[in-house]
């Protein structure tokens, strides 16, 4: 009998250390930016970044003046183009913004298309004033139902905020040649 | 503590034995390192046209080389598509290791890389797209049609890699290696 | 007893490893941020060596959109160039009284709010510029930013300026903008 608590101890430690090891969290899901998930339709906030989607629209081919001529992209998949309302909060912020597709691929917004009106990247969220914004992502159409936008800071940081703003219900709206303002 | 005790037979006979196997590991790593090398191939596998290549983040498939003597330039032609689960900007891996050009045995500078959709730069390559894209490198002035040499190399990934089981891209290995005389385009 | 002795051994080297172990990263998160700004009602105060003092501010409210208005300022940053230098890098921003920031902009619109509310003859240095351009003599070296700012704050604003090196300190002056009729 006094042989034995020794040995129950030394193997409630074993099977508690081999728990611990099994459950131990890898690095890439343990360090990470808080997300913030927003249903579709409301409006979410993180430290440094507010709004909510206020309508999507797929198109086949872009066109958009750069550089005083107008450019014309096309795809072999689709345009998705969501349009957002934003505010920002505490500190002047710019912004990084992808899709998580419906696979949980993530689509950051395509450097094909770069000089028109509003586009996020070239957003500069300010502190108590309201934005609008047009994120664009070049993707297969498969991602976009069920997918959701991922706002953040242009860091994003491990261990900030960061928003996601699930998909609305509603389909969106479709045109062949969609024309952005420069 | 009492008075030290000289050193025991047995106490001599184990420094002397740890200092031995010191030494032996030293050669017998030395040798392994000889070894290793012998094994490492030095000419990577042969690389065909329209074949998919792992270059690590990306497929790359070499589809033609084409020599245009006119504007003095080398065009490999080349569908590439990203493997990963997101957008990537390093599609030749970071830092970049774009596929290398050898004219008789001189390592030429890095391509120009161009999306032919647009017939720009490429920037980035979103997954599941797979996209048509050219090689540009100006050839030296005096070059001669002939039989090119294009050595690829491939980044490893690792998805559990240090002691806090980050995900890392490391280091480079030669993965591939196309010889083929360029076709010319007038 | 002898072994209470152990356990507050052990609980002290675990109080040392665990101090030693945070010591440079609550040095880090000090250097990190501002936690303290020194309020002057003047035009010009010191921070570490140097008087930084407001020149000019301007104000503008947008005419399509009356509740955002962009606001000019030129000030200036007095002091040894080598003082200057070690600040590493300029913290700048307007704030407001519940702790918001507004940082200069520095994109194609900061250009133009600077030629349309600037003087002619106006350097284009930004804060960093200025503060590496210093001049030998300790003469104030000027810079000019623009900035987006909700208009019903341009009475409450103030300027926060501190130093990489300077922080967790930082000055915090009056801007008082001269109201411009929109363009």
């Amino acid at each position: 009998m006094i042989r034995i608590a020794p040995l129950l101890t030394a193997a409630a430690a074993a099977v508690l250390l081999a728990g611990m090891m099994l459950t131990n969290p890898d690095y890439n899901s343990a360090v990470r930016p808080f997300e913030t998930r927003v249903p579709p339709g409301e409006t979410g906030q993180t430290r440094l970044i507010g709004g909510r989607i206020e309508g999507w629209r797929t198109a086949d081919r872009i066109s958009f003046p750069a550089f005083g001529s107008l450019r014309q992209r096309d795809t072999q998949a689709m345009f998705l183009i969501v349009d957002l309302k934003l505010f920002g909060t505490t500190d002047s912020t710019m912004l990084r913004a992808g899709w998580i597709g419906a696979s949980g691929r993530r689509y950051d917004t395509t450097a094909r298309i770069s000089g028109a009106f509003l586009q996020i990247q070239d957003l500069w969220l300010q502190p108590g004033l309201e934005s609008k914004a047009i994120a664009i992502f070049e993707l297969p159409e498969d991602e976009i139902a069920g997918g959701a936008l991922m706002l953040s800071d242009r860091i994003d940081a491990p261990l900030d905020g960061r928003l996601r703003l699930a998909a609305p219900v509603d389909a969106p709206s479709h045109v062949d040649h969609l024309e952005l303002d420069g | 503590m009492s008075e030290a005790p000289k050193p025991t037979l047995l106490r001599r006979l184990w420094l002397r034995a740890l200092a031995t196997a010191g030494v032996t590991a030293a050669v017998l790593l030395s040798w392994w390192w000889k070894v290793e090398d012998a094994r490492t191939p030095e000419d990577a596998p042969a690389a065909a046209f329209g074949a998919a290549l792992d270059l690590g983040r990306t497929a790359f498939t070499p589809v033609a080389l084409d020599w245009h003597p006119a504007e003095g330039k080398l065009v490999l032609s080349a569908v590439i598509e990203n493997r990963t689960g997101e957008t990537q900007v390093a599609v030749f891996g970071g830092p970049p290791h774009p596929p290398q050009l050898v004219l008789d045995g001189v390592p030429q500078d890095p391509p120009q890389i161009i999306l032919r959709r647009d017939d720009e730069p490429l920037q980035d390559l979103q997954p599941r797209l797979s996209e048509e894209i050219a090689l540009v490198w100006p050839a030296p002035p005096d070059w001669q049609l002939a039989p090119v040499r294009i050595d690829f190399d491939r980044q490893a990934f690792k998805l559990r890699d240090n002691l806090y089981g980050q995900s890392s891209w490391l280091g480079f290995s030669r993965t591939a290696r196309l010889t083929a005389t360029p076709g010319i385009v007038p | 007893m002898r072994q209470l002795g152990w356990i507050a051994l052990t609980v002290l080297c675990l109080a040392l490893t665990v101090l030693l172990v945070v010591w440079p990263d609550l040095r880090e998160l000090r250097r990190g941020k501002v936690w303290t700004v020194t309020a002057i009602d003047a035009a010009s105060a010191d921070l570490a060596g140097v008087t930084v003092s407001v020149d000019a501010a301007r104000a503008m409210v947008l005419p399509g959109s009356p509740d955002r208005a962009v606001l000019y300022l030129r000030m200036g940053l007095a002091g040894q160039p080598e003082t200057l230098r070690s600040w590493l890098a300029c913290d700048i921003g307007l704030s407001d009284g519940r702790g918001r920031i507004w940082r200069p902009l520095t994109n194609v619109a900061g250009l133009e709010i600077i030629a349309a509310l600037g003087d002619e003859g106006d350097t284009t240095n930004n804060c960093d510029q200025s503060r590496i351009m210093a001049p030998e003599d300790g003469s104030p070296s000027m810079s000019v930013q623009a900035f987006l700012v909700p208009s019903d704050l341009l009475d409450e604003l103030r300027l926060r300026i501190t130093g990489f090196a300077v922080r967790p300190e930082a000055l915090s002056l009056p801007v008082r903008p001269v109201l411009r009729p929109p363009l």
